[in-house]
Parts: C-alpha cells; structure tokens; sequence
C-alpha cells in the first residue's frame, strides 16, 4: 500500500434487514479506513472480508456497466461501484437498499417486478425477419441519434424505485420499462410501433407519468426518462386521436 | 404453451388499453389553457371593469361592480351569459379530471375506475345545469 | 422454492401499506425542484378544487330569495357587504392597507396565491408536454416562479387599491 495516499476513517451505516430472522429494520454502524480510490462497493466488499460477513450485497461487473449494485448512499440514488467515499465530503456514510422494493436481506432487493415490467412492454426487436438483409441491419447515425440515449439504460431499477406514480399504483409500468418502450418504438429498425404505442396507451402506461422528475433525479447514468416518456405520450396522443387515419 | 409463473405475472403487467386516457389528457392540457384565460377575465370583468370604462353613464353601477345591480346588468348581454357557462363547461373537466387524476394514483381497480369516470362525467353534468340555472335566475329578475 | 417464497411475502410488508406510500411523497429523500413542484401543484389544485364547490355554493345561497321568488337582490348585497367589511378595527395605516384585514382579503390573497402557482406551473407541465425546455427544468421552474410572484404582488396591490370601485360601501 503506497504511502503519499491521504487516508480518511470514514463511518459507515448500513440498513440491516434479514426477513427471515428480524423483525424491523435497523442500523449497523462500521469504521473503515477510505482512501480517494475508495468506492463505496470497495468499501463494503472490505467490510464484508474483515469485520462482518453476514453483510449482504449484489454486484457484478464493479465499473457501472451491469446496474446491480444501486443503492442509497446519503439518501441519493447511486452506483455503489462509481461513487467514491471521499467525494462525497461526509464523515459518516449512510447506505440503503432501494426503497420501495421487497427486501431479500440487507442491500439486497428483490427486483423481479421492475423486470416483469420490462418484459410486458416486449423490449426486444420485431420485424420481419424473412426481408433481412444477408449481412447486419444497417441504421444511419441520424437515427440511431434518436435512440441513443435510451439504449445507455443499465437497468438498475433506481428510477423504478424513486417514481412516485409506482408506489401508490403497483401496476404502472415505470420509467424504465417506458424508457426501453420509447427505445423499441422509435428504432427505425423496428416494424412494430402501432402496437408498441397502442401497448403503452393506457391509465397505467405512459398517462400515470405526472412529470415529477425523479426518475431524471435518480439515474446514476444521468438519462432522461420523463423525455422519453413525454415523447411516447404525444405519440400515443397522435396515434390514437387521428381516428380519421387508423391503419 | 404453458406459460411459467413468472410468465403469468408479466402478462398481469401489460396495461389494460384505453383510448379515452389519451384524449382525456389532451383534454385536461386544452382545457388548462382556457381556464387560465377564461378566469383572467372573470377577474377582470366582475371584480376590475370600473378601472377600464367610463362608469359613470351606467347606473346600475353606481353601488360598485360586485353589487346585485350590476351582475343583472352584465348578464343582460348574452356574450357574458354563454361566456360564463363556457367558463364552467372547462373549469369542470379541468377540475373533474384533475381530481380523477389524483384518486387514479392510488385506485387501481379496473371497475372502480370505469364507475368513477362515469360517476364524475355525471356531477360535472349536474354543476354545468346548475349554472345554467343560477346565470338563468339572474337574467330572469332583470 | 416454498422457503424462498416466504422470505419475499414478509420483506413485502416492509414496502409499506398504501397509506404509508402515500405520504413517503413527502418524504424528503433523492428530491429535486420536480417534485416538490409536482407536489404543491396538486395540493393547489386541491385547494382549487375546494375553492370551486365553496363558491359556487355560496353563489347560489345568495340567489336564495331571488330564487324563491323574493325577488330583491338584498341577500345577495348584504353577503358581499359582509365579506369586504373589516374584520378588527385597526387605525393608523396607509390608507391602501385600508382593508388588508377583511375577511374578502384573506380569501383573495390564498386563492390568487394558489391559482398563480397553479396556472405557471401547469404552463410549465404543458410546455413539458410539447417536448419544451424539458432538459431545463428547474431554470423554467425558477423563471417562472419568479413571473408567478410578480403577477402576485400585482393583482394584490390591484386588491387593494381599488376595492372602494369593486363594492362602494354596500347597500
């Protein structure tokens, strides 16, 4: 370990919670040593080697790529793996699972309708495949432009947790399940948008969205959901009150 | 083809289409927007006309521009009268499907939003009626 | 499988009940400009909404006689009268401020208040909606909260300078 780097004792609170032992909730408090490389995934990974085992925690690819390990750290939806400790200026440190998902056990969450979510909407290419050209399907970088953003998505589940139309109504899509519709609708690449659109017009589809901005207030990866979200609702609003054009 | 659990839940997330939800939407932006005019000029008209006009030719001004006597005599003109009903017409799908919106957030029952929308289409009905009556009971006395 | 299905069920209740959801809108945490925007738009709608049924039920109480056919209008004075007249006497002030503490005031200065706010800011959600400034968010919120008190203090001070025009000393 290299001498000139400036260490920091750092606190650290985490949110225990392991239903099938506890019944509430409680805080843990730890001490560990950060210095400025320190994420607050390293942190726990070195709290978990040598001062308490049972904490527990998901990750995968530790460089923001694979949106496993969103948490609240300081009451901020973040990337455990990109933030660093000491850039947050705090003495003591304050970690969560995501709020309002089912708890597994500790900062683990039990995301599996976010990704129900996800599938209802069919987030995959459709078209008719026995036009294809023989080599890939080409897409002019002006098109792509379009889409560009939305297809950064990571798909850690913070914008799901922070909507306020999805706590109080559990059947609303979401903005990340949105966001990945405006992606499949708008790719030129894609031959299926009436549906798409026709999919997402509904009370719970793209008109529970109130324009809160805290899916745009949560993205680690800083996208804009409630843009694409605002898109899909003109287009909704086109497609279905142009009833002397319907296909 | 038998579809897995988690298959079955995902099919309970595709949301029930309706069309009326884009048009009530657009509505509520449209209808936004003339209640913003509609309620500037209620101001105007019933609480600052006096800055605007000569008063004094108009006797029935005389007591001040919110008096009994002076709402007669701006309801004698019939741009008023329908103007006004008009202003209630958007006012109550504005405030109707605003309120909608908020009990929408936390009602999530199929019927119970269907009975809802129409239970709220049939009060906006009832209050439209009875401004028409109110604005009708006035010009009847002038 | 039966096991793990437990532990979901009881992590379940710690999301709360719908209630509990309800107000974790207050709840500050990971919040920008949006959503405390959101949130007074709705509770001024509320209010607005309120506001609406109040007046116009208090409309139709002052058609009352007219309505059973008294046929005077003098109900209908008498309750404005009321409403514009001080509610303490309070001497020495500017003569603007003249009636700052009728019960009329203190319904006008609430209701301009929460329909200011609630007109600039559904300009703000509509410019949202045509795909406006939606990048710019909080700079459009600020611009126009700023916009929406200077109409504010305007229409108050109109309130007060002209109220003798609006109700010459009741009936």
């Amino acid at each position: 370990m290299s001498s000139t780097k400036e260490t920091k004792m750092l606190t650290f609170k985490i949110k225990r919670f392991n239903p099938a032992v506890d019944d509430k909730p409680y805080f843990d408090t730890f001490e560990l040593e950060c210095n400025e490389g320190t994420t607050v995934l390293i942190a726990i990974q070195e709290l978990i080697a040598k001062q308490d085992g049972s904490i527990a925690m998901r990750y995968n690819c530790r460089a923001g790529v694979c949106g496993s390990c969103a948490v609240l750290v300081n009451k901020k939806y973040a990337l455990a793996c990109e933030t660093l400790v000491l850039q947050l200026n705090k003495k003591e440190i304050k970690l969560e699972p995501l709020p309002f998902y089912p708890v597994i056990k500790d900062l683990v969450v039990d995301m599996s309708q976010f990704y129900e979510k996800l599938l209802a909407i069919e987030p995959y290419l459709k078209r008719d495949h026995s036009k294809d050209p023989e080599a890939e399907i080409l897409q002019s970088p002006d098109d792509f432009h379009i889409i560009e953003e939305s297809t950064k998505c990571i798909l850690c589940g913070a914008c799901h947790s922070s909507c306020v139309s999805v706590w109080t109504d559990k059947n609303y899509l979401g903005p990340g399940a949105l966001l990945k519709a405006f992606r499949f609708a708008n790719d030129t690449r894609d031959e299926d948008k009436r549906q798409r659109i026709k999919r997402v017009t509904a009370e719970d589809g793209v008109f529970r969205c109130h324009t809160a901005f805290n899916c745009v207030e949560a993205c680690p990866k800083e996208l804009n959901p409630t843009e694409a979200i605002q898109t899909l609702k003109r287009q909704s609003a086109k497609q279905t009150l142009k009833f002397w054009s319907r296909r | 083809m038998k579809l897995s659990p988690s298959q079955e839940r995902v099919k309970l997330f595709i949301p029930k289409h309706s069309g009326s939800s884009a048009f009530w939407w657009v509505l509520q932006r449209l209808s936004g927007f003339f209640v913003f005019v509609f309620v500037f000029l209620h101001m105007v008209i019933n609480h600052y006309l006096t800055l605007l006009m000569e008063t004094e030719d108009i006797p029935e001004l005389a007591n001040g521009i919110a008096s009994f006597q002076a709402v007669q005599w701006k309801m004698q003109n019939p741009l008023y009268f329908w103007v006004s009903i008009l202003f209630v017409v958007f006012l109550i799908i504005h405030m109707l499907n605003g309120f909608r919106m908020v009990v929408l957030d936390v009602a999530t029952g199929h019927s119970f939003r269907k009975i809802f929308g129409i239970l709220l289409i049939l009060v906006g009905i009832l209050i439209v009626l009875y401004a028409f009556v109110l604005n009708s009971t006035v010009l009847s006395l002038g | 499988m039966a096991e793990k299905e437990v532990i979901v069920d009881q992590a379940q209740a710690t999301t709360g009940s719908k209630l509990s959801n309800l107000l974790s809108w207050f709840n500050p945490f990971s919040r920008g400009v949006g959503m405390w925007a959101w949130i007074a738009q709705r509770l001024t709608g509320l209010f607005l909404v309120m506001y609406v049924f109040i007046h116009l039920g208090i409309i139709g109480t002052m058609l009352l006689d007219d309505f059973l056919g008294f046929n005077t209008g003098q109900l209908y004075n008498s309750i404005t009268s009321a409403m514009s007249s001080p509610l303490i006497e309070v001497t020495g002030l500017p003569s603007i401020f003249e009636h700052v503490f009728s019960f009329a005031f203190f319904i006008d200065a609430a209701l301009l208040a929460a329909l200011v706010y609630h007109g600039y800011n559904g300009i703000r959600v509509v410019l949202f909606d045509l795909g406006i400034g939606i990048r710019k968010q909080k700079t459009v919120f600020w611009i126009l909260l700023i916009l929406g008190i200077i109409s504010y203090f305007l229409a108050i001070w109109l309130i007060l300078s002209v109220p003798a025009i609006v109700l010459s000393s009741g009936a």
